[in-house]
C-alpha cells in the first residue's frame, strides 16, 4: 500500500488490544483462533474482577464463526453492554463483505466498477470501495 | 432552547431589521400564541416562499429588541412555509425574551440567522430516547417530527415542574400517541422513570437530552451509572454558568508572528478583537461553535459546551469566546 501515513484517511487500527472499559453494565466476549483466545482470556479475567455479568464464546477460527449464540445475546442485550471481539480484523470485515481489499466488484446501483479499499464505513462496519477506472474514457 | 448571551453583540443594531447580517433572513411574524409563560411565534418569509430546510434539533439566532438569543425550531423541517419557535419568558434575563413577549406583534419583521444544527438526530440509531425538561421540549419537537416522517423508533420522557404549565403538551400528545410519551412530575418521579427506562433500551439506542442544567446532569449521571457510553448521550444546553475571570496568558499568532497578552477577566475573543484579528462569532458563551480556532501549540483550558470529549482531549482547537490556556503560551493558527 503506497499511501502517506501522515496524510491518509485510511483508519489506523490499534496495535494493542484495548483494555476492558470498566463502566459497562455487562459484557459479551467473542474470540477466534489462538491469538484471539489469549486476548479474550485477559479480558474475561478483568471482567471477572469487576464482578459484572459476562457471556463469552470462543471458536477455533478454522470453520466459519458460529454466531447463533451471539445473535441471541445481542437481541436481548441492553445499552450498557460492551461487546468485545478478538479476531483478525480482515477476517471479520472480509467475511462481512465476502470480498477482500483489492478485489473489484460492480456497484449494484450504477454498475460502475469499484475496488475494495482499506477505508471502512463506520455506519456499516464494512470496507468502502471507489470507482477504479474513473480516469478511463467511457466506451 | 433559550440561549441568552451574556452580553449583546457589539455589532447588534438596536433597530430591528435596520441592517441585515450577511446571510441572515428577514422574516415576518405571521402568528403569536401565548400559554402561561411561553409564547410561540410563527415566522414566514416576506415573499411567501418556503424557508430553508433544517436538520431536526437546529436553532435560529433571533435579534430581539437589540439582543441576540438562540431558539430551537419546533416545526416542520423540510422546506417549511414557516419557522416556529417557543420562547419562555425569563423575567431577569437579558431582555430578549421580555421583548418578544411584551413588544412583538403579528406583522412585525425580525432578523434571524439561518438554522444552525448542533443537536442532530443519529441516523444509524436503532432507537431514540428523547428526554426533555420544561422549555427544553422545543428541539425535541422537531426530533419527533423527523422520527415520525422517517419511521424511526423513539420515545419521549418529558419532565416538568408541579406548578408550571407544560409547554406544547397537546401537540406533543398528538405527535407521540399514547405509547411513546411519558410525563414525569417533580424530581423523584423523573429520577424513577429515567432509572427504569434507561436500563431497558436495546443496543443501538441513543439518548438526547434538553432541559435545565441540573436535570440534564442528573439524567447523564443515571445513564452513566447504567453503563451508557458517553458517545451515545447527546445534550443541548441552555446556557453556561458565569465563568471565573481566569489567569492571564500569552497568545502567539502563527501566521503573523504577533503576540498578545490576554489579561484575567478578558476573553481570548475580546483580546483578538482588540488587536483587530477578526474571528467569526455569535453566541459568545461557548454554545454555538462559531468561534472555533485551531490550536498549534499549548494546552487549551476548555470551558465551552460545544466540543465533544474527543475534540477536547485532541487539544487542537478551542472556542475562543470562553476558553483559555493551561500553559503560559498558546499558539493559534491565526
Amino acid at each position: 500500500m503506497t499511501v502517506s501515513p501522515d496524510h491518509t484517511s485510511v483508519p489506523r487500527w490499534p496495535d494493542e488490544p484495548p483494555d476492558v472499559d470498566p463502566t459497562g453494565s455487562s459484557y459479551l466476549v467473542v474470540s477466534t483462533g489462538e491469538a484471539g483466545r489469549a486476548v479474550a482470556s485477559r479480558w474475561t479475567a478483568a471482567i471477572a474482577s469487576l464482578a459484572k455479568p459476562l457471556w463469552a464464546h470462543h471458536d477455533s477460527g478454522e470453520s466459519p464463526l458460529a454466531l447463533d449464540g451471539l445473535s441471541r445475546e445481542l437481541a436481548a442485550a441492553r445499552v450498557g453492554t460492551r461487546v468485545m471481539v478478538a479476531a483478525p480484523e480482515r477476517d471479520v470485515l472480509d467475511t462481512h463483505a465476502r470480498l477482500s481489499v483489492g478485489d473489484t466488484v460492480a456497484c449494484e446501483g450504477c454498475h460502475r466498477t469499484l475496488i475494495v479499499y482499506h477505508h471502512v464505513s463506520r455506519l456499516h462496519g464494512a470496507y468502502l470501495g471507489y470507482m477504479v477506472d474513473a480516469e478511463e474514457p467511457t466506451t | 432552547m433559550t440561549v441568552a448571551p451574556a452580553q449583546p453583540l457589539a455589532s447588534s443594531p438596536l433597530a430591528p431589521s435596520a441592517a441585515v447580517r450577511e446571510g441572515w433572513l428577514i422574516l415576518r411574524v405571521a402568528g403569536v400564541s401565548t400559554a402561561g409563560r411561553v409564547r410561540t411565534l410563527r415566522l414566514v418569509s416576506l415573499t411567501g416562499d418556503t424557508l430553508p430546510s433544517f436538520t431536526p434539533g437546529s436553532h435560529i439566532v433571533v435579534e430581539a429588541g437589540g439582543r441576540t438569543n438562540a431558539y430551537s425550531l419546533t416545526g416542520d423541517f423540510l422546506e417549511p412555509i414557516a419557522y416556529e419557535i417557543s420562547v419562555l419568558r425569563i423575567p431577569d434575563g437579558n431582555g430578549g425574551s421580555r421583548w418578544i413577549h411584551d413588544d412583538l406583534d403579528v406583522g412585525q419583521e425580525l432578523s434571524v440567522s439561518p438554522p444552525r444544527s448542533a443537536f442532530p438526530p443519529v441516523a444509524s440509531a436503532q432507537h431514540h430516547v428523547l428526554v426533555a425538561g420544561g422549555i427544553g421540549i422545543t428541539p425535541i419537537l422537531s426530533h419527533i417530527r423527523a422520527a415520525r416522517l422517517y419511521r424511526r423508533s423513539f420515545e419521549v420522557i418529558y419532565a416538568h415542574r408541579h406548578d408550571a404549565e407544560v409547554p406544547r403538551l397537546r401537540e406533543l400528545r398528538a405527535l407521540c400517541g399514547p405509547d411513546r410519551l411519558e410525563l414525569a412530575q417533580g424530581r423523584a418521579q423523573v429520577t424513577a422513570r429515567l432509572r427504569k427506562r434507561l436500563a431497558e433500551q436495546p443496543l443501538g439506542s441513543v439518548l438526547l437530552i434538553c432541559g435545565p442544567g441540573p436535570m440534564m446532569e442528573a439524567t447523564e449521571t443515571i445513564a452513566t451509572e447504567l453503563g451508557w457510553p458517553s458517545q451515545r448521550i447527546h445534550t443541548e444546553r441552555f446556557s453556561t454558568e458565569a465563568l471565573d475571570p481566569g489567569s492571564p496568558f500569552t497568545v502567539k499568532l502563527a501566521r503573523s508572528g504577533r503576540q498578545l497578552l490576554v489579561p484575567s477577566g478578558v476573553s481570548l475573543l475580546e483580546a483578538l478583537e482588540a488587536a483587530e484579528v477578526p474571528v467569526p462569532n455569535l453566541c459568545r458563551r461557548g454554545v454555538c461553535g462559531e468561534c472555533r480556532v485551531a490550536v498549534k501549540a499549548g494546552r487549551p483550558e476548555h470551558r465551552d459546551l460545544f466540543l465533544s470529549d474527543e475534540e477536547r482531549t485532541a487539544n487542537d482547537s478551542l472556542m475562543c469566546c470562553v476558553s483559555r490556556a493551561h500553559d503560559a503560551v498558546l499558539e493559534l493558527e491565526l
